[in-house]
């Protein structure tokens, strides 16, 4: 049985690399034009190709989003840019525009074509409907049920993938136009102004829709054995730190049940580690239940702000047997934390001793960006990452 | 162009007289965004009564597992009722019109994805007939779409844009965490730019209409020969206000539509954008 796909967002091309050593098995990103993210970084198509060739050497695949609603003028270009997708070396390209979908598969057949979730697609025969077309994979609308995903999965002739993490719009992707009419943002062409995580006014009370998040780790065991083929992490625009907890975790517990060996305290220990970058409240939505009065927020946004990503492994410095590291966030002798390496080793740490980039002993790291030591007894892949776990007195 | 009617209180007779050719029929279980919802045995009485008049019929939920049982049935009395044509949103509907070969008109109603001229085009070399255009788009984007397509075209005239649909009930959730009595519709604004939004629910989930009415009076009078059909919904016109509208379209006295449908044009002279400039 193939194994079942993780797929990372990626909004550049360090948070590619990232999201790919860390466990995943495909990213998705945005070129320079034509996708749902304009006012993100995105990728150039010099990047894009050079994350073809950084993905394809490590066996894993790239997508790429051109899944805007089009008007007219967007089509000048559309050709011209697919061609130039199709030649940095891509795998797959995310579309819900039904011409986009017919132009690819008459010039393109050996790109795969994977329809967007703004396409929105609840039920069988709708995903039949596009598997005529030439489309070989379906991201599903983030509204279904257990029963819809399964009956797509298994009766649509389409490979289909699911969302698992990250956050929820509240309407249905593609049937909403609030960022239009509030902000004169064009949702549908990439310029969603998250509109509805604003608060508005009913008479006398504050009238707020906002989602918590998505977290699906509970079923993923049961999306596997549905036959579902890939599974998807939202957040093009979400940090280094963020990517990699997540997409760590997702990969063991992905391979725990692979192996028949996940259980409570395995379960436990990723459910406890994906709630320490999560910044909403998180549900399984519209999975098991009729999403209700528990999945949003009524008061306005209630962000967490996240500090317990310390620092980022950049180099090892033999002579002082020290791990070179990147700030990120405060810390001081006698924190105890956690590193963690895209290879899936975990080390717990208590900072004894911390070095400036002159080699002398500091007791606080107070300065994000600063590169700093910490003594460590072997060199550690770049992009480990040190996570706290609790304050020192 | 000819117009067709979304209507409230059933008053097609009345509303024939003053010049609309037809109505537009959100059918029950099938639709979502319209307060009023028709049965079949609804839609077949209109049919037998008023033979000559079209009758298309609104089908634009999304789709879900529990109901594609009675789809294909409920697609089959549609044809032999010989209705105009059904307004689509999931393809579903194109899938199994198709796969079913029923002589059934299908027209594309997807509320925000029907904005340029190849989309269209697409879906009519599909086989479907028309396409029902979005709300966002320009004047001259509507133009250039009218000018270089053979669909049967479609644009709402007047009426409260639909903005946004949730399967979420928001509206039951808001109001069991207030603790106030529930109530099918609230007008909410938005405290920045001033804009009321209306909202209620279905079972299928809740809508959010713009809360300024929509008069594109502008655009009849130019796209005249352009487009097939212009809808005018009553949504809360009285019969006579609504019948005088009608009359003033169907004459076309653009100081009386406005008069009774205001000024707001929506997004025809109004590009929006996309790309946030960079300070």
């Amino acid at each position: 049985m193939k194994k079942i796909e993780l797929l990372a967002p990626a909004g550049d091309l360090e948070r590619l690399k990232v999201t790919l050593l860390y466990g995943a098995d495909a990213v998705y990103i945005g070129g320079p034009k034509l996708g749902l993210r304009a006012n993100a970084t995105n990728f150039t198509m010099e990047e894009i190709k050079e994350a073809c060739q950084f993905a394809h050497a490590h066996h894993k695949k790239v997508y790429v989003t051109v899944n805007i609603v089009f008007h007219d003028e967007d089509r000048n270009e559309l050709q011209t840019y697919l061609q130039n997708l199709v030649d940095c070396g891509i795998d797959a390209v995310i579309v819900s525009d039904i011409y986009v979908i017919s132009y690819m598969h008459e010039h393109f057949p050996e790109v795969e074509i994977h329809l967007s979730t703004q396409a929105s697609t609840t039920n069988v025969l709708a995903a039949k409907f596009y598997k005529s077309l030439g489309v070989c994979r379906v991201v599903l609308a983030r509204e279904l049920a257990r029963a819809d995903i399964e009956d797509i999965t298994l009766n649509s002739g389409v490979d289909t993938e699911v969302f698992i993490h990250g956050a929820m719009c509240t309407c249905y992707s593609g049937r909403c136009a609030l960022s239009n009419y509030v902000t004169n943002r064009d949702a549908n062409r990439g310029g969603c102004a998250q509109v509805c995580r604003f608060a508005f006014v009913d008479g006398d009370h504050k009238f707020t829709m906002a989602t918590k998040d998505l977290n699906m780790a509970t079923y993923i065991k049961e999306l596997i054995a549905m036959g579902v083929t890939s599974l998807k992490v939202e957040g093009r625009m979400r940090s280094l730190y963020y990517l990699a907890t997540v997409i760590s975790c997702y990969r063991q517990l992905i391979d725990a049940i692979y192996e028949n060996r996940l259980d409570t305290n395995l379960q436990s220990y990723i459910m406890q580690t994906l709630s320490k970058v999560a910044n909403r409240e998180v549900s399984s939505q519209y999975f098991d239940h009729e999403a209700d009065e528990t999945d949003q927020y009524y008061t306005g946004r209630q962000e967490i702000s996240n500090q317990d990503y310390l620092g980022l492994v950049v180099g090892y410095d033999k002579g002082l047997q020290s791990l070179e590291i990147v700030e990120r966030n405060y810390f001081k002798l006698g924190d105890q934390v956690e590193i963690f390496t895209p290879t899936g080793e975990i080390y717990n740490y208590i900072i004894t001793k911390i070095y400036n980039t002159d080699n002398q002993e500091i007791n606080v790291a107070r300065h994000p960006e600063e590169h700093l030591k910490l003594p460590f007894d072997k060199p550690l892949p770049t992009y480990s990452m040190i996570r706290l776990l609790r304050r020192g007195d | 162009m000819q117009l067709l009617g979304v209507v409230t209180d059933e008053q097609y007779e009345r509303y024939l007289a003053a010049g609309l050719t037809g109505f537009l029929f959100p059918l029950a279980d099938f639709s979502c965004d319209y307060v009023k919802t028709y049965t079949l045995s609804q839609i077949k009485a209109f049919r037998v009564n008023f033979p000559t008049a079209h009758c298309f019929v609104v089908m634009n939920k999304m789709l879900f597992q529990a109901d594609l049982s009675s789809l294909l049935s409920t697609l089959k009395s549609l044809e032999e009722m010989n209705v105009t044509g059904i307004l689509f949103y999931d393809t579903a509907i194109l899938y199994t019109v198709k796969k079913e070969q029923l002589k059934l008109p299908l027209y594309l109603y997807q509320t925000h994805f029907v904005t340029n001229t190849k989309t269209v085009q697409t879906y009519h070399s599909l086989g479907v007939t028309g396409a029902y255009i979005s709300n966002e788009i320009t004047l001259d984007e509507i133009k250039a779409i009218a000018n270089q397509t053979n669909a049967s075209l479609m644009m709402l005239l007047v009426g409260y844009p639909v903005v946004a649909m949730s399967r979420r009930h928001l509206l039951t959730n808001y109001q069991k965490m207030l603790g106030s009595t529930y109530q099918n519709a609230l007008t909410v604004e938005e405290p920045f730019s001033k804009q009321k939004y209306r909202l209620y629910e279905s079972k299928e989930g809740t809508t959010f209409r713009y809360g300024k009415r929509l008069n594109n009076s502008i655009a009849y009078k130019q796209l005249e020969n352009k487009i097939a059909y212009g809808i005018l919904e009553q949504a809360d016109f009285t019969s006579e206000m609504y019948e005088a509208l009608i009359r003033a379209y169907h004459t076309f006295d653009q100081k009386k539509i406005d008069a009774i449908a205001g000024h707001n044009r929506g997004f025809l002279y109004r590009k929006t954008i996309y790309r946030v400039k960079k300070k």
